[in-house]
C-alpha cells in the first residue's frame, strides 16, 4: 500500500521530527503513569498506616485501659489495682553482693491494666470470627554493678548495770537490822556454827537483808536489750547502673493470621519455631545493633533472636516480642493479658461486635480503625496530601504543556511541508487523502510515544521501587505508649509519638498504562486535528510558487 | 479535436484596494495533441493561465471548458477528480517529496491505485533513463534527473493534458533542453497534449504552437510547423 510506504518514509526519514514529537508525547504519558501510580501507592500506604488494624487481621481491639491523668475518676478498686500493677521497688542488695554485675527487669502494664485471659472464652462466636489475646508490657531494664552502699549496724545484746539513789535508813530501821543481825549471831552460836565462816556470813546476810526496808531490796537489776540489725543507705548512691526501657509484646503464636505480629511482617529470620526465642522490632534492632542469631537476656532468661519484624499495628508496637505464655511467666503475670485483637465475622457487623465486646468485662475499652486513624501524621500524610493537591495540578499543567509543544511541533512540521502538501493536492490528492496521511503520521507518533512512555514509566516505577522510597508516619502515642514515659524511671527524652516507616510499593496496572497511552494518543490526535485543519486550508497553487 | 476552450476568461486579483487584472478576457482553444508554449515576461499572466487550466483556481469571469465541461463552476471535489484523472503537473522546483524514493514519488501521482501505479512507474522511469536510480532519494539525484522523475509522476495516471510551469527554470540550458526534448518526444510519439509556461529561448525548437502573452492578453498565437526532428530523435 502506497500510503503505508509513505508513512514509513516520513517516520524514518524525518527521524528528528519523529523523535521529538513522540518523545514529547512519551513524556506526557510517562508523567501520567508515574504520577497516578505513585499517588495510588501513597494512598495505599496511607491506608496501611491509617488502618493498622487491618494489617493484623483485626477489626477491633479490646483493652482495659484507664486514663492515669484522671485518677480521681477511677473507682477505689481500679485505682488500687492500677497502683499495685505499676509499683516499682528495687532492692539492690537482693540482687547480689557488692561489686557483682547484675541485670534486673521490671515489667509494668502502664495504663493497659491486665485482665484474666479466660474472658476470651466468653466471646460470642456469632460475632467474632477470630481473636488473639496479647500482653504488652513496659520493661525497665537495669544493668550494672551492685554498689557498696549498704551499712550493717548491729545493736543491743550487751548487759547494762544501773544503780539507784536510795534514801538512808531511819534509826528505827537501823535498830531492826541490828537486832536481826544480833539474833542471827546468837542462833549461830546455839547451833555451834562459826559466824565468820562462809555459811555463817551468808546466814547473817540473809537475815539482815530480810530485815531491811523494801526499798533496799533489789537495788541492783539487769536487762538485755534485743539484738537488731539496721541496714541503711549511706550518702548518695554512686553506681554505674544503666536503665533502659522498652516495650515487650506477648504474641499468641497459635493464631496465624491475627495477632500483634504476623509471619508476613517478619523481614529477616523467621517466626517463633521453638522455645527461648525472641523476635525484635527491626527499628529497635538497628538502633541497638541486634542481629538474627544474637542472644538476648530478658529477666535472667536467655533467648535467641530468631527474627526481625516490621510490625504493622502502629498504635500498639512493641520493641520485643515473646510468645504470650513465656512473657506471662517472665513478668509474673500468669494467665493475664491486656489486649484482645478481634476479627468480626462480617465487615458490616463491626459496630455490632464492638458493642458486644464493650460488655465483655467491667471497664472493657473497645477501639476500631477510625479511632486509630486519628492519631497519624507525618511525611506520608503530607506526601499523600501533596499528591492529591499540588502534584495532580502540576502534572495536568505539564501534560498540557506537552500537548502544546507537540501541537506546535506538528504545525511547524506541516508548515515546512506546505509545498509538499500543495503538490499532492495539485497532482490530485483529495483533502481527505492528504489529511488522512497526516493523521496517520500523528497517530503513529502517538503510538510510538505511548509505547515509549509506558516503557519509561514502567522503568521509572521499577527504579523507584528498587531504591525503596520510604515515608514516615508519626503515630500519637496511645494510652499504653504515652503512659510508658511516665513509668520509665531514668528514661530520658521520651518522645510523644512513635514513627513508622512505610515503604512505598508502587504498582501499576493495565488501566494506568492504558490511561498513559491514551494521553499520548490524545495529544497526537489533537495536534493531528490542528494539522488537518491547516492542510484543508492550504491551496494547491502553493506548489507553483517559484520560491526555493 | 478541441480539448480546451477559454471563453472570455477574466481573472482579477485584489491587491489592497485596487483590483489587478491578471488575465483580461482572453479566448483560445487548444486541440488534442498540441504542444503549446505560453511565453511572456514576468507578471504577464501566463502562470495564472496555467493555474486556471489546471483547475487550481477559478476565473473571475468567463468559461473554461475541458472536453466540453465548464470547470469554472466545478466544485472543489470535482476539480480534484479532474486533476487526478485528466491533468499532469510539472513544476519549476520539481516538487518531489524529499522522503520518498524516485519510484515512490512517481507512484504518488497515482496513489489511489497503487498496484497499477507501481508497475507503470517502473516502466516510465525506465523509459526516462532512470532505471538504475529508482530507489534513490531526490536529494541524491541531479536536477535533470529530478525533473525527469517529476515528468514520470505527471504521466503515471495517463493524463489528457500535461501542464508544465517553467520546467527548465531551475536547470542549466543543456539539461533544460534535454527536458524539453523529452516533452517533445512525448508529444510526437504518444500524442500527449502539453502546455508549457516558459522563458526558455529554445522552446521554439520543441513546441508546436506559441501563445505570446503580455499584460493578461494574448499578443500572438502562432503555430510552428517546423520542428527540429534531429534533436527529437535524441530525446530518449
Amino acid at each position: 500500500m502506497f500510503y503505508l510506504g509513505y508513512l514509513k518514509a516520513e517516520l524514518t526519514r524525518r527521524l528528528g521530527k519523529t523523535v521529538s514529537i513522540s518523545l514529547g508525547l512519551a513524556i506526557a504519558s510517562l508523567i501520567i503513569i508515574v504520577i497516578i501510580s505513585v499517588s495510588q501507592a501513597l494512598s495505599s500506604a496511607q491506608e496501611t498506616v491509617l488502618n493498622p488494624l487491618k494489617n493484623v487481621g483485626t477489626d477491633i481491639m479490646v483493652s482495659r485501659s484507664v486514663n492515669a491523668e484522671n485518677m480521681r475518676d477511677l473507682d477505689e478498686a481500679t485505682r488500687a489495682e492500677f497502683q499495685s500493677e505499676n509499683r516499682v521497688s528495687t532492692d539492690l542488695s537482693k540482687l547480689g553482693d557488692p561489686g557483682q554485675s547484675f541485670t534486673n527487669d521490671i515489667f509494668l502494664p502502664g495504663e493497659f491494666l491486665t485482665f484474666d485471659q479466660n474472658v476470651t472464652e466468653k466471646l460470642d462466636k456469632n460475632l467474632v470470627a477470630k481473636y488473639a489475646p496479647a500482653l504488652i508490657l513496659n520493661v525497665t531494664h537495669q544493668e550494672g554493678t551492685i554498689p557498696n552502699i549498704v551499712a550493717e549496724v548491729q545493736t543491743g545484746g550487751e548487759e547494762i548495770e544501773m544503780r539507784r539513789e536510795i534514801e538512808p535508813m531511819t534509826p528505827e530501821e537501823q535498830a531492826a537490822v541490828d537486832a536481826a543481825r544480833t539474833k542471827a549471831q546468837q542462833e549461830l552460836q546455839e547451833k555451834g556454827i562459826d559466824p565468820k565462816s562462809e555459811e555463817g556470813r551468808n546466814y547473817i546476810r540473809q537475815a539482815t537483808e530480810a530485815a531491811m526496808p523494801e526499798r533496799f531490796k533489789n537495788q541492783t537489776f539487769k536487762f538485755t536489750n534485743p539484738s537488731r540489725t539496721y541496714r541503711q543507705n549511706i550518702g548518695a548512691i554512686s553506681t554505674d547502673i544503666k536503665t533502659t526501657t522498652m516495650t515487650v509484646g506477648g504474641v499468641d503464636v497459635g493464631k496465624g493470621d491475627i495477632g500483634l505480629i504476623l509471619s508476613s511482617q517478619i523481614v529477616e529470620g523467621s517466626n517463633f519455631n521453638g522455645g527461648d526465642q525472641i523476635i525484635v522490632n527491626k527499628s529497635y534492632a538497628s538502633k541497638n545493633n541486634i542481629k538474627v542469631g544474637d542472644k538476648f537476656k530478658l529477666a535472667q532468661k536467655e533467648c535467641t533472636v530468631v527474627g526481625l519484624v516490621e510490625p504493622k499495628l502502629y498504635s500498639n508496637m512493641a520493641d520485643l516480642y515473646l510468645p504470650l505464655g513465656e512473657l506471662q511467666k517472665l513478668a509474673g503475670k500468669e494467665n493475664r493479658i491486656n489486649l484482645i485483637l478481634v476479627k468480626s465475622t462480617e465487615a458490616k457487623s463491626v459496630s455490632e461486635t464492638s458493642q458486644a465486646l464493650s460488655g465483655l468485662f467491667a471497664g472493657a475499652q473497645v477501639s476500631d480503625a477510625q479511632e486509630t486513624a486519628k492519631q497519624v501524621s507525618g511525611s506520608l500524610i503530607s506526601a499523600a496530601n501533596l499528591t492529591s493537591r499540588f502534584i495532580l495540578t502540576a502534572s495536568a499543567v505539564v501534560v498540557l504543556a506537552a500537548f502544546i509543544i507537540v501541537s506546535l511541533l506538528t504545525v511547524s512540521s506541516i508548515n515546512k511541508r506546505t509545498r509538499e502538501i500543495g503538490t499532492l493536492k495539485a497532482i490530485g490528492w483529495s483533502n481527505l487523502e492528504v489529511t488522512r496521511q497526516i493523521a496517520l503520521e500523528n497517530l503513529s507518533l502517538g503510538i510510538i510515544g505511548a509505547l515509549v512512555g509506558i516503557g519509561l514509566g514502567v522503568l521509572i516505577i521499577f527504579l523507584l521501587n528498587r531504591f525503596g522510597l520510604s515515608l514516615s508516619a508519626s503515630i500519637a502515642k496511645s494510652g499504653l505508649q504515652g503512659m510508658m514515659g511516665r513509668f520509665r524511671p531514668g528514661s530520658e527524652g521520651v518522645e510523644d509519638s512513635i514513627s513508622a516507616l512505610v515503604e512505598l510499593k508502587i504498582a501499576y496496572n493495565y488501566l494506568i498504562l492504558l490511561l498513559g497511552a491514551a494521553v499520548a494518543i490524545l495529544g497526537a490526535t489533537v495536534s493531528g486535528l490542528i494539522a488537518a485543519l491547516k492542510v484543508s486550508n492550504l491551496k494547491p497553487q502553493i506548489a507553483l510558487r517559484n520560491v526555493e | 479535436m478541441k480539448l480546451i476552450e477559454f471563453k472570455k476568461v477574466v481573472k482579477t486579483f485584489k491587491q489592497g484596494t485596487k483590483a489587478i487584472n491578471a488575465v483580461g478576457g482572453i479566448s483560445f482553444t487548444i486541440d488534442k495533441g498540441d504542444f503549446v508554449a505560453i511565453i511572456g515576461p514576468s507578471g504577464s499572466g501566463k502562470s495564472t493561465i496555467l493555474q486556471l487550466l489546471g483547475g487550481l483556481d477559478r476565473p473571475t469571469e468567463g468559461e473554461i471548458e475541458i472536453e466540453g465541461k465548464n470547470i469554472a463552476k466545478m466544485s472543489e471535489g470535482r476539480l480534484t477528480r479532474l486533476r487526478r484523472n485528466s491533468i499532469g503537473f510539472i513544476f519549476q522546483n520539481f516538487n518531489l517529496i524529499p522522503t520518498l524514493t524516485a519510484l515512490q514519488n512517481v507512484e504518488a501521482g497515482m496513489a489511489n491505485r497503487s498496484t497499477v501505479a507501481a508497475k507503470r512507474a517502473r516502466s516510465l522511469l525506465h523509459q526516462l533513463g532512470l532505471g538504475e536510480r529508482m530507489n534513490h532519494l531526490p536529494s541524491l539525484l541531479s536536477g535533470g534527473e529530478q525533473q525527469r522523475v517529476a515528468i514520470a509522476r505527471s504521466l503515471v495516471h495517463e493524463p489528457k493534458i500535461l501542464l508544465a510551469d517553467e520546467p527548465t527554470g531551475n536547470l542549466d540550458s543543456r539539461t533544460g533542453q534535454e527536458i524539453l526534448r523529452v516533452m517533445a518526444h512525448l508529444n510526437e510519439k504518444m500524442g500527449q497534449t502539453i502546455i508549457v509556461v516558459t522563458h526558455s529561448d529554445y522552446i521554439s525548437n520543441y513546441a508546436t504552437r506559441i501563445l505570446h502573452v503580455r499584460d493578461g492578453k494574448i499578443l500572438s498565437d502562432g503555430a510552428l510547423k517546423i520542428r527540429n526532428k534531429d534533436v527529437l530523435e535524441k530525446a530518449v
